[in-house]
Parts: structure tokens; C-alpha cells; sequence
């Protein structure tokens, strides 16, 4: 009993949020179940949030946008992405530029907010700051969240290849074993 | 079960384990990124006028930039939908009492959402906003100023001019930005 209660000790403190790369943070939330993953290198911070298919709908409903538009967006992969740079120069991120690799090994590019203000143009939507703007420089201090979209099956599973840019110098990272949020059953 | 457990806990090994599984914990929860609200504020490396404005406040009053020329005017771009505006919200208000009786004035300009949705929100802030709240209905000021997320602030000069800008929530009663409006408040 003594040496079952030490080993379910061990591997309690055995941390499960850099299982993902020893950068990468990962967390799932007690509480909704959503999971979301942080990782910090050279002063620029990345943290990507799990949003359900229904709070990606409802949020865009409640931004007055067409019941068809805002079951379009919610049949994608959309998460939450925040930004910092907390290093003492400016930093830039380009979009154009990440990649991700979802269940069919393929490397594919995000859906830019650009694809969706020409969509959003026809139907008379205006509301263009709920996508990430595809690149911007941020200086010391700055940080910036919105959402991205992928072009991902919910609940798919997916790797993500980002890189930012700071003194003209290309800093690029891998975040593993991301996924996308599904509705709960 | 209940007499075993107990006496397991007398060894200091299982005392020191649950010692480091608390230590752990703490620092996961310390560890964990908050979209918390910064101080620091980037100067311009040149000093622009912006492009000029009239927007309607609340009361369907126009309100002119230009009135403002000679002050110092923070113009913060804001939704209601976006979290870390809100977050920031109550430290524009701070800062609008702290800097009573001075030349300093805070525009927040709303981008693209209905006055009855604006006001349900500042209604529940206490204390409520006294600053003027601006209606930037098709979003054509965020752009000519170049706002590409939200909330971005600016800090003009006495001038008119753009003096420093901030992309994301900012605790803007930290004293190192009351600090930034004094000394622009001396030039």
C-alpha cells in the first residue's frame, strides 16, 4: 500500500504540461475541458485556446453576422490565439507563413483573415477585427488575441509550425499534439 | 483503509512527496499564461498628426478631435466583445480621476457595436465611465488610423500629434504611463 502510495505520488509530479516538446505548455481546463497550449522562446509568447464549433457560432451571431455565415465559420477549426512580445525589441509575425500539419500529413497554410473579409465583403459584413490580422509587428509590450482559422475536422488533431521575427532574425518553433475543439457529445 | 492512510502520512518521505506535489502545483498555477494587462507603452519614432474625426458619443452628440488640441488625449479603440478591452477598462476611468483638473482628456471609441449593447456593459462597471464614449459604426476611424486588433490605445501630444501607441490591454493608471502623460504634459 506504502509503495503504491509513493508510485501514484511519482507519477502525480511527473509534469504532463511539457509532455507536448520541452517548450510547450500544455493545459486542460477542469472545468469545460478545453484545452489550450503556451509556449514562450526568446522574448515572444504564443498561447493557443481550444473554442467549441457552438461558441464560435454563437459568438459571431452575437456579432450580428448571418445564421449561414456563422455556421460556416464554426465548421472549422477556429481557436484563440494570443501574442506578447515581452523581449525589448519589436517583434513581427507573419501568418503567410505557419503551417500546419493536420491527420493527412500534409502541410497546409491558415485561412488568413484576408480570405474571409472578401467572403464577409459579399454578405455585408464589416466586423473585421474577430480574425487575427495576418501579420503585425508588435513592439515591447505589446500582445494582441483574436482567432485563426484552420481548415480541420473538429477534433482533429494537428501540428503547427510558427515562426516570428525579431532584428531580422527568424525565430521558428513546432507546437505538437494540438487539437481542435469538438461539441460535447 | 482510513488507520493505513494515516499512518502512511507519518513517514517524511510521503510527507516530503506531498510537500513537492503542493510546491508543483503552485507553480503550474504560477506558470499559467493570463491575458494580464501590461505598462509598457512604445513611443512613436515619429510624431504624426493623425487623421482628423467627428464621431457621435451615446447622446447622438458629435464630438471633434480637434476640440481636444493643446491637451493630452489618450483615444483608446474598443469592443465590448473583446476581453481584454473590458480588462482595461476600469484603469481608463482611474486614470480619467487621477487626472482631474488637468489637461488630459480619454476618448474610448467603440468599434461597431449598438449603443444599447455599449451601455448594458458600462452599466455594470463601477464606477461607469465619466469619459467620452465614441461610436465608430462602419469602423472607418480604427482604419485610417491603422488599427489592426483590439484594444489598440494612442497617446496624442499637446500638439495633436501621435505620441506613443499600444497594442493589447494596458493598466493605464500604472505609474509608469501616468509618468509617460506627465512628461508629455511638461513639453
Amino acid at each position: 500500500m506504502f509503495r503504491t502510495l509513493v508510485g501514484l505520488l511519482m507519477i502525480s509530479i511527473v509534469p504532463p504540461a511539457l509532455s507536448e516538446g520541452s517548450l510547450v505548455k500544455h493545459n486542460i481546463d477542469r472545468q469545460s475541458g478545453l484545452e489550450d497550449w503556451f509556449v514562450e522562446q526568446d522574448g515572444f509568447q504564443i498561447h493557443l485556446l481550444q473554442v467549441r464549433p457552438d461558441n464560435v457560432k454563437a459568438f459571431y451571431l452575437g456579432r450580428d453576422f448571418p445564421v449561414e455565415m456563422a455556421t460556416r465559420i464554426s465548421e472549422y477549426c477556429v481557436l484563440t490565439i494570443r501574442m506578447r512580445n515581452t523581449g525589448a525589441a519589436p517583434a513581427s509575425y507573419d501568418l503567410s507563413k505557419w503551417e500546419y500539419i493536420g491527420a493527412d500529413g500534409s502541410p497546409k497554410k491558415l485561412m488568413l483573415k484576408e480570405d474571409w473579409l472578401r467572403e464577409w465583403k459579399k454578405s455585408g459584413i464589416t466586423m473585421a477585427f474577430t480574425q487575427l490580422p495576418s501579420a503585425q509587428t508588435f513592439e515591447a509590450g505589446d500582445w494582441n488575441g483574436s482567432l485563426i482559422t484552420l481548415r480541420l475536422a473538429h477534433g482533429e488533431k494537428f501540428t503547427l509550425r510558427y515562426q516570428w521575427q525579431r532584428n531580422n532574425q527568424i525565430h521558428a518553433g513546432v507546437m505538437e499534439g494540438l487539437r481542435c475543439a469538438k461539441n460535447p457529445e | 483503509m482510513r488507520k493505513i492512510l494515516s499512518n502512511c502520512f507519518q513517514y517524511p518521505i510521503v510527507q516530503g512527496l506531498l510537500l513537492m506535489l503542493l510546491c508543483y502545483s503552485t507553480q503550474l498555477q504560477a506558470a499559467r499564461p493570463q491575458a494580464e494587462l501590461t505598462h509598457q507603452i512604445a513611443p512613436l519614432s515619429q510624431r504624426v498628426l493623425p487623421k482628423a474625426f467627428t464621431l457621435k458619443d451615446l447622446q447622438d452628440e458629435p464630438l471633434d478631435l480637434e476640440r481636444y488640441r493643446g491637451q493630452v488625449v489618450i483615444v483608446n479603440f474598443w469592443a465590448v466583445w473583446c476581453p481584454p478591452c473590458r480588462n482595461e477598462m476600469p484603469s481608463l476611468q482611474r486614470l480619467h480621476t487621477i487626472m482631474q483638473g488637468r489637461p488630459v482628456v480619454i476618448i474610448a471609441i467603440n468599434e461597431g457595436e449598438d449603443s444599447f449593447v455599449i451601455e448594458r456593459y458600462l452599466l455594470q462597471l463601477k464606477p461607469s465611465p465619466t469619459f467620452p464614449i465614441l461610436l465608430d459604426t462602419n469602423m472607418e476611424v480604427a482604419s485610417q488610423w491603422g488599427v489592426m486588433g483590439l484594444p489598440t490605445s494612442f497617446i496624442l501630444d499637446k500638439q495633436g500629434r501621435l505620441a506613443y501607441k499600444a497594442v493589447g490591454g494596458r493598466e493605464f493608471d500604472h505609474p509608469d504611463i501616468v509618468k509617460i502623460i506627465d512628461t508629455l504634459l511638461k513639453e
